[in-house]
């Protein structure tokens, strides 16, 4: 009997650390210092709470090296990181360390500081792990769940669990692993865990999983209809009818 | 009136609406007081009166105290606040001596009311509480509206040695945080989408509006709605009009805002607007009573551009509500302004009076361009900066607060 999949998602509670930087080599030294949870935010928040723009921005530290600090190169190098290449957030502050310090030997662009007011503020993420409520004992379930759940918590499965986790997984996100691990389907595992979630926006991500998993169109097109904000064209009683569908998995 | 958590489901979507009670029931019955220093007027009253009913709803017992003072008090706070914003002004022996007896009656009259779960301090006003209030088994939080990112060291220096005692800081924006031994968090300010400022309202009502106040509704309407202050930049804005209308000449311009009647220095920026405006029927100048928020939204919608040329700001959270108006925005480069306007995706930072000048044009000459930056900048909104937003992360923060110090935290 295979284990279910929780669906968890988590929203994100902003701290500040004090700590800024008006230079490279104060952002390095923060970079050094600084919390997990801080690199974190810094480099995921665009990705959760911006996803539906337009070329969206990468990273924060990108952002303020280009616009602040005029470091083009820098901040080109770090906002088109591949994170997938980097398994932990350690990994990552590794990566982040080792261009900045590219920098090092030049004392002028070093030690050239941001104008007054455009300081680099060190931020960090406490992140609130919740359940959704839904779960998947198989394959349908899933996919009835992932028509279902908010972006959060494919966010949550995709990216964040398995930057959190402890021990290796030869998976790169939670719904890969359960599927090849519970389900013993490893073609969706691994098309699964080929998204590049860094490069389509979530609700994209959802509608490939689902038809990865070999979702309906037509369940599709109701949760859109039913998750369109604003006023619908939709009477009452169809509005009415999505509602149970949509609360009644 | 606040509004019931159902009425913004279609707005925020039904994965947010149920997210919001899920999370509201892991703190059920949790005894919440909000304290501040005024139940209307002002930004901080006006989130109160609707946040306090939506957390009740979800299930946490949440009260609301006011603070009571003397005259001198409420002077020694504003001569406070101003200098928290970075003005040099001296905080003399008597205002102190104000500041503490106004305390000391109002931890006697609140000590029955504050004995809750989470004591919640709006701003510097009632952050004196604490030391005769304070219980071990009770979490104390402080929220700062204030713009922090430059405080005069004397005004700091007070507000530090009260709010050391307490379990948390929130501030707005990253650049207000300060070196302090407790965990703070940034949680944006909000605008509530269903108030009069923010609701829909029906064409002909803004047609009327804007008619009422000399306007023409047929012709581009470029607006910024502040009060009169000189860190509006008023006159800058007057100046970005002028050089727009060089190349749009049936372009017309609106500083509307309020406070000039009991403010005697908002008083002297209108009259000198009213001089520099001279007899330009194009320049309007309205000077709106406190509760204009009817009209405030209509001028608003009807307006082709929003400005908000601001030197200083805390939050600007009239570019929200511009942006949920589905309106272009060109806005300074301040404060709070970065997170709502990203340049060029949601609206037009600017730095100059030039800037603001180019950036209004671009809009007015590129209305295909602006309805698609409105039209993200709205989603913006929609995502981060509404009061269901504001609600979620108050939650947030109570679960950080009762345990501190981790990074995650399963419920």
């Amino acid at each position: 009997m295979p284990e279910s999949f929780h669906f968890l998602t988590s929203i994100q509670a902003i701290g500040l650390t004090g700590l800024q930087a008006q230079t490279l080599a104060e952002l390095y030294q923060g970079l050094e210092q600084v919390d997990g949870s801080s690199i974190y935010h810094h480099t995921y928040r665009f990705l959760r709470s911006l996803h539906f723009l337009p070329d969206t921005p990468r990273s924060d530290f990108a952002s303020w090296l280009s616009e602040k600090l005029r470091e083009e190169e820098l901040a080109e190098q770090i906002a088109v990181l591949d994170l997938r290449a980097y398994p932990t957030l350690r990994d990552l502050r590794q990566a982040l360390l080792a261009i900045i310090g590219r920098a090092r030997n030049d004392p002028r662009r070093w030690t050239r500081t941001a104008p007054p007011g455009m300081e680099f503020h060190f931020g960090r993420s406490t992140s609130i792990v919740l359940s959704t409520g839904y779960e998947a004992a198989g394959q349908p379930e899933l996919v009835h769940a992932l028509e279902r759940v908010d972006v959060g918590s494919l966010f949550f499965h995709l990216v964040e669990a398995p930057l959190h986790q402890t021990s290796p997984s030869p998976w790169n996100n939670d719904f890969s692993a359960w599927l090849d691990g519970q389900l013993q389907l490893g073609a969706e595992a691994k098309a699964i865990a080929a998204l590049d979630v860094y490069q389509l926006d979530l609700e994209t991500i959802r509608e490939r999983m689902i038809a990865i998993l070999g979702g309906k169109k037509w369940q599709r097109a109701f949760r859109r209809a039913l998750d369109r904000p604003g006023p619908s064209s939709l009477s009452p009683l169809v509005r009415g009818w999505l509602r149970r569908f949509k609360s009644n998995p | 009136m606040a509004s019931p958590l159902s009425e913004y489901r279609k707005l925020i979507g039904e994965t947010e609406y149920q997210l919001l009670w899920k999370l509201g029931a892991t703190l059920r019955g949790l005894r919440v007081v909000m304290v501040n220093s005024t139940r209307e007027g002002g930004g901080v009253a006006e989130i109160l009166q609707n946040l306090v009913p939506l957390l009740n709803e979800l299930g946490l017992d949440t009260t609301w105290e006011v603070i009571g003072g003397a005259p001198e008090f409420f002077n020694a706070t504003k001569t406070l606040h101003n200098a928290l914003h970075g003005r040099p002004e001296p905080l003399t022996p008597e205002m102190l001596a104000a500041y503490d007896q106004a305390t000391e009656e109002n931890s006697r009259r609140l000590r029955g009311a504050l004995n809750r779960d989470l004591v919640f301090i709006h701003d510097p006003q009632p952050a004196g509480l604490i030391q005769a209030l304070r219980k071990p088994e009770q979490k104390w939080v402080f929220r700062c509206h204030i713009d922090l990112s430059n405080p005069y060291p004397e005004a700091w220096e007070f507000l530090r040695a009260h709010i050391a005692a307490y379990d948390a800081s929130v501030f707005s924006h990253p650049r207000f945080a300060q070196k302090l031994e407790h965990p703070q968090f940034m949680i944006a300010p909000s605008i509530d989408p269903l108030s009069d400022k923010n609701r829909e309202l029906p064409d002909s009502l803004v047609r009327q509006t804007l008619e009422r106040f000399g306007l023409d509704p047929e012709r581009p309407l470029v607006t910024q709605i502040s009060r009169f202050d000189k860190l509006k930049d008023p006159l800058g804005v007057i100046a970005a009009y002028r050089l727009v209308k060089k190349t749009h000449p049936d372009v017309q311009l609106l500083l509307a805002g309020g406070g000039a009647s009991d403010d005697p220095e908002s008083g002297e920026i209108l009259a000198r607007l009213r001089e520099e405006a001279g007899k330009d029927p194009d320049l309007h100048l309205l000077d709106l009573p406190s509760g204009s928020n009817l009209e405030i939204n209509a001028l608003q919608r009807g307006s082709t551009v929003i400005l908000q040329k601001s030197l200083r700001e805390g939050f600007a959270l009239t570019v929200s509500e511009a942006l949920w108006k589905r309106k272009p925005v060109v806005a300074s480069d301040v404060g709070g302004i970065p997170l709502q306007i990203l340049h060029g995706k949601t609206g037009w930072l600017t730095y100059t009076v030039e800037g603001a000048a180019y950036y209004v044009r671009r809009v007015l000459n590129n209305p295909a361009e602006s309805l698609a930056l409105a039209k993200f900048g709205r989603e913006h909104v929609r995502r981060n900066f509404l009061i269901t937003r504001h609600l979620r992360e108050y939650i947030s923060l109570f679960h950080c607060v009762r345990q501190p110090g981790q990074n995650i935290i399963r419920l």
